[in-house]
């Protein structure tokens, strides 16, 4: 009996880690809405200032080109 | 010397350009878009202090979600012992922001997500929404190729179970109608 049911459950877990396509589509479709609604999102200007100041900081940091 | 200044500005046009994906993922991956700020700048600075380790040509994104990654871990590590009011403060604004468009859908979406254990949820990120491959994001996860197609394996089936997706299309899109279908 426990043997038989361990089984089963060995089973099921193939199974499990096999899931039917159309789930698997399903499930990718809702993941991809979730997701580009993060993607279109707003970009904070935080961001945006961080990578400038960055950027500005960089360039008075490098040492002067002789020919510019 | 033009190839170094060059270089920079190539990098940061690359940051640019990966900041939407970069905080979708830090949003996606803490659950919190305070924190999944913090975690973005936090990448910012740290990719920009290690941008001569960056190997111009190779995969920018694979290399900012890399450290993304680590210093959410190391941080989740760390915040995990501490104060959880704060957190279910900004995962409440988090849920309203999100709400104001979004359809039922997506937010039963977003909370079977997060219930997600963090391992799981990453790959399915990685692999089902930011189109990396199952190599690279095992590159980004230090792990193996099989470890991470396992997760997702294990995410989608958790996934399927919570939304109670056990079929192809739910056509009505109101509950299911299954056994009226076949009548008597």
């Amino acid at each position: 009996m426990t043997r038989k049911q361990s089984q089963a459950e060995v089973e099921k877990k193939e199974e499990d880690l096999q899931i039917d396509e159309h789930i698997q589509r399903r499930i990718g479709a809702k993941l991809r809405s979730y997701y580009d609604e993060l993607l279109n999102e707003p970009i904070p200007d935080k961001f945006i200032e961080l990578l400038v100041k960055l950027d500005e900081k960089e360039r008075a940091d490098e040492p002067k080109d002789p020919q510019s | 010397m033009n190839g170094p200044v060059n270089d920079r500005a190539e990098f940061t046009a690359g940051l640019m350009k990966a900041l939407p994906s970069l905080r979708a993922f830090a949003i996606s991956l803490s659950g919190r878009a305070e924190r999944a700020d913090d975690l973005v700048q936090d990448t910012l600075m740290r990719a920009w202090a290690n941008a001569d380790s960056f190997q111009p040509g190779t995969n920018l994104n694979a290399w900012l979600f890399t450290i993304l990654r680590n210093l959410f871990h190391s941080e989740y590590r760390k915040r995990r012992r501490e104060v959880q009011d704060e957190d279910g403060a900004y995962a409440a604004r988090l849920s309203v922001q999100a709400s104001q468009d979004a359809h039922l859908d997506v937010q039963d979406f977003r909370l079977a997500l997060e219930s997600l254990p963090p391992d799981q949820r990453e790959a399915l990120l990685l692999v089902g929404a930011s189109g990396f491959s199952y190599e690279e994001a095992a590159e980004i996860c230090q792990c193996a190729v099989g470890t991470i197609k396992s997760r997702v394996n294990r995410a989608r089936t958790k996934l399927a179970e919570i939304l109670s997706i056990d079929g192809p299309e739910d056509l009505s899109g109101a509950g299911k109608s299954s056994v009226t279908a076949h009548g008597a």
